[in-house]
């Protein structure tokens, strides 16, 4: 499910299509992390991923949506130089190759008995008030300036009054 | 770790200052908080290596010089900011708190012990620099180079997460020290998770500093920016950038040393190339400013990879060089594209300095110094910075890249000394400009520090 | 509480979207099939109380809403954020609360500044 939304994301030309596809791609990496055993990071996929970026998202294409409609029909297809694309491809297939050997060379702990873990929401807490705590203070930080440069920069009216 | 909790706070105070009436108090304001954060760093020196914060921030002489060249570099620049108040759509609290904030940032990557502490500080940083690179929102240009910036640096973010991760699922660690250990217990036997975690980490440290294959950004980003900001990203990045990178390196991954210096090696020479090379071709002398950066990233990088003894100092003093020098030479710049500006005409390249030397000696004489600084010739500072840096290359037998970087240092000689030669020796119509007092103070300081340390290198290195 | 899961207890989770989606399916097929349909120009006409039908669906929207849209997520992040800290709010006591409340200032700090800022403000 989430593959084959993704490569629809790829491939569809009309941008609202992509963003409700997108959103079963989210939904499904939000499923994946329940299976893997990381539950808050599943509800925080759904409540940051799915319930605000997302609407951001489409908002986004609502704000800059154009009448004319030529653009759905043009093609989405990137122009690049041939002799890029070909050193584009090679890198990428390198990058492919190296991820693969390390996932191969890898020895994943499989089985049984590491499906039942601990909810970690609770041990998660008690890391990020006390060893994570610096971290945790900066991301209020992190945040604060995005905040600000999110009103700076989307502010388009004169802020002298 | 002081200056990060001071920083923080101070920030959020500049910015509520930005809501009075005056707005004069604001740069007197952030130039104080600057140097108060200077003070209160130097609280922890010389009392060896510290741990802060369940061992999230070390703290030791290293850390705390880094910290200080970050800090007098952002002092100079705010200081230069005086034109600011004089537009009326600029918002010079927004400047000044993200300014603060981002320099946050940047201690966190200097002085980081744990990975998440480096992802947050260098995301602390990069938010800033695509705000500030977008600032000027009336100038397409500006945008442009934001979106770019953004865009760019979205995806080396991602790169460097997951880099981070793979590090985590091979060493069960955050913690520099932890990993260093798990490296140097296993040896050559680490797995390969490891190494592909530590290639895409880097990959992503060396997009922020620009090194050559991920460079393609920083000369529309670097042209597109307000000059001011410009500096501010050319200095304080790349200082902090370096910091991290070779505080990964020299503290964790000692041990598998002859798995990294071949990759990093190969990185430096192509960064050495590109951006000499290029610079040669440019017109525009901020462009030409953005490729000398890259290049001064390949030198930063000889240091680096050579990681002897000496590269502690050798980074140390390099960062200190080309921060003055940048600094100053983008202050010249900005005052005669302003001056320019105000005859009706937006010039950017050498030939804006043609005849520079008539009428503002002060000026010329900081752009010559500042040239030469970066040149790298003798009794600039700039030239003890490229002699410790050779000097750690040749310590651990790079003769091969210290001949590559001495043949393109060469090279970098003639694209520097376009601009004196435009100053001094070409004809031009440039009229006196005027320097605010306080401008002319930092230019000159800068100037005075370049040739001091490159009178006497010795100075700094007692200090340390 | 439970601390111990199994990603088979999300199972309802999954049984009820696969509900609700089936729902909606199997209801639009349905209609398809048993309702007459009569295809014309003045049929697949939008309806609007009888009035010609001016502009597109999807006209462009105000930057305001965007600005909203992104101090949310902002805002989301930072619930998130306090999730894991209420859970454990009883073991954590006081200097639990006073790490939030820092935490909680300078977002508020951040939100006072919006506030100042007049980002809220709908018209102008």
């Amino acid at each position: 499910m989430c593959i084959g939304s993704a490569l629809f994301i790829l491939l569809t030309r009309n941008l609202m299509y992509a963003a409700f596809a997108l959103f079963v791609a989210l939904l499904g990496v939000a499923a994946l992390y329940v299976l893997a055993g990381a539950d808050f990071l599943a509800v925080t996929q759904l409540m940051i991923y799915v319930g605000g970026i997302l609407v951001l998202l489409i908002f986004g294409i609502m704000l800059t949506q154009t009448p004319e409609r030529q653009e759905a029909t043009a093609s989405n297809r990137v122009e690049v130089l041939s002799g890029r694309r070909f050193w584009g491809f090679l890198a990428s297939v390198a990058v492919f190759c190296l991820l693969l050997f390390t996932l191969l060379g890898s020895r994943f702990r499989l089985g049984g008995d590491t499906l039942t873990s601990r909810s970690t929401l609770r041990t998660l807490g008690v890391e990020l008030m006390t060893s994570h705590l610096l971290p945790f203070e900066i991301a209020g930080v992190l945040l604060l300036v995005a905040l600000i440069g999110a009103a700076y920069l989307a502010l388009n009216r004169n802020p002298s009054a | 770790m002081y200056p990060i909790v001071l920083l923080s706070v101070l920030g959020i105070v500049v910015l509520f200052l930005g809501f009075m009436k005056s707005k004069s108090v604001l740069l007197p304001a952030t130039l104080l908080f600057l140097v108060l954060a200077l003070a209160s760093n130097f609280i922890d020196w010389n009392q060896g290596k510290v741990l802060y914060f369940y061992e999230m921030l070390a703290v030791n002489n290293l850390t705390l010089a880094f910290n200080a060249i970050v800090l007098v570099s952002a002092f100079m620049i705010v200081a230069m900011t005086r034109g600011f108040q004089d537009q009326e759509e600029a918002q010079p609290a927004e400047y000044y708190g993200i300014m603060l904030f981002s320099l946050v940032g940047a201690f966190m990557i200097i002085g980081y012990e744990h990975l998440i502490m480096l992802f947050v500080g260098i995301e602390i940083l990069s938010v800033s620099m695509y705000i500030l690179t977008g600032s000027d929102k009336s100038n397409l240009r500006s945008n442009e180079a934001a979106l770019k910036y953004f865009l760019m640096g979205a995806f080396a973010t991602g790169i460097m997460l997951f880099g981070i991760a793979l590090l985590y699922g091979a060493t069960g660690s955050f913690n520099l020290t932890d990993i260093q250990s798990y490296v140097s217990i296993q040896g050559r036997g680490v797995s390969y998770i490891l190494y592909a975690g530590l290639l895409l980490l880097l990959i992503g440290m060396l997009f922020k500093v620009s090194a050559a294959p991920f460079h393609f950004w920083t000369p529309d980003v670097y042209d597109g920016a307000p000059t001011i900001f410009t500096t501010f990203m050319s200095t304080i990045v790349k200082t902090a950038g370096f910091a991290a990178i070779f505080r990964l390196l020299s503290h964790s991954f000692t041990p598998i040393y002859s798995f990294w210096w071949i990759t990093l090696a190969a990185i430096t020479v192509l960064t050495l190339l590109v951006g000499n090379i290029i610079a040669v071709y440019q017109n525009s002398f901020k462009r030409m400013l953005a490729y000398s950066s890259i290049s001064h990233a390949g030198y930063l990088l000889i240091a680096v990879t050579s990681l002897s003894p000496q590269t502690e100092n050798a980074i140390l003093f390099y960062s200190l060089a080309y921060s003055i020098a940048t600094i100053s030479a983008f202050g010249v710049l900005m005052l005669v594209s302003k001056k320019k500006a105000l005859e009706g005409q937006v010039d950017e390249s050498y030939a804006a300095f043609n005849g520079l030397a008539a009428q503002n000696p002060l000026l010329a004489f900081v752009l010559a110094v500042s040239m030469l600084s970066l040149a790298g010739i003798p009794l600039t500072a700039g030239f003890w910075g490229k002699f410790f840096v050779f000097g750690s290359a040749v310590e651990r037998g790079l003769v091969w890249m210290l001949v590559v970087a001495v043949l393109m240092s060469a090279v970098g000689i003639y694209y520097y000394f376009r601009a004196i030669i435009a100053a001094y020796l070409k004809e031009g119509d440039i009229g006196k400009i005027r320097i605010a007092p306080f401008y002319r103070i930092i230019l000159v300081v800068a100037t005075a520090m370049t040739i001091l340390f490159g009178l006497a290198p010795g100075i700094f290195e007692k200090l340390l | 509480m439970n601390t111990t899961y199994l990603p088979s207890d999300f199972l309802p989770i999954v049984v009820q979207f696969g509900l609700a989606a089936g729902f909606i399916v199997l209801t639009m097929i349905v209609t398809h099939r048993i309702g007459p349909s009569r295809k014309s120009k003045m049929k697949d006409d939008p309806f609007e109380c009888g009035i010609e039908v001016k502009g597109d669906a999807r006209t462009p929207i105000s930057v305001k809403y965007f600005l909203v849209a992104i101090l949310f997520v902002l805002f989301d992040v930072e619930v998130i954020f306090m999730y894991p800290w209420a859970v454990n709010f009883q073991n954590l006591g006081m200097l639990g609360f006073i790490e939030m409340l820092v935490f909680m200032a300078l977002l508020l700090s951040g939100f006072y500044y919006i506030i100042r800022k007049g980002v809220l403000e709908w018209e102008q």
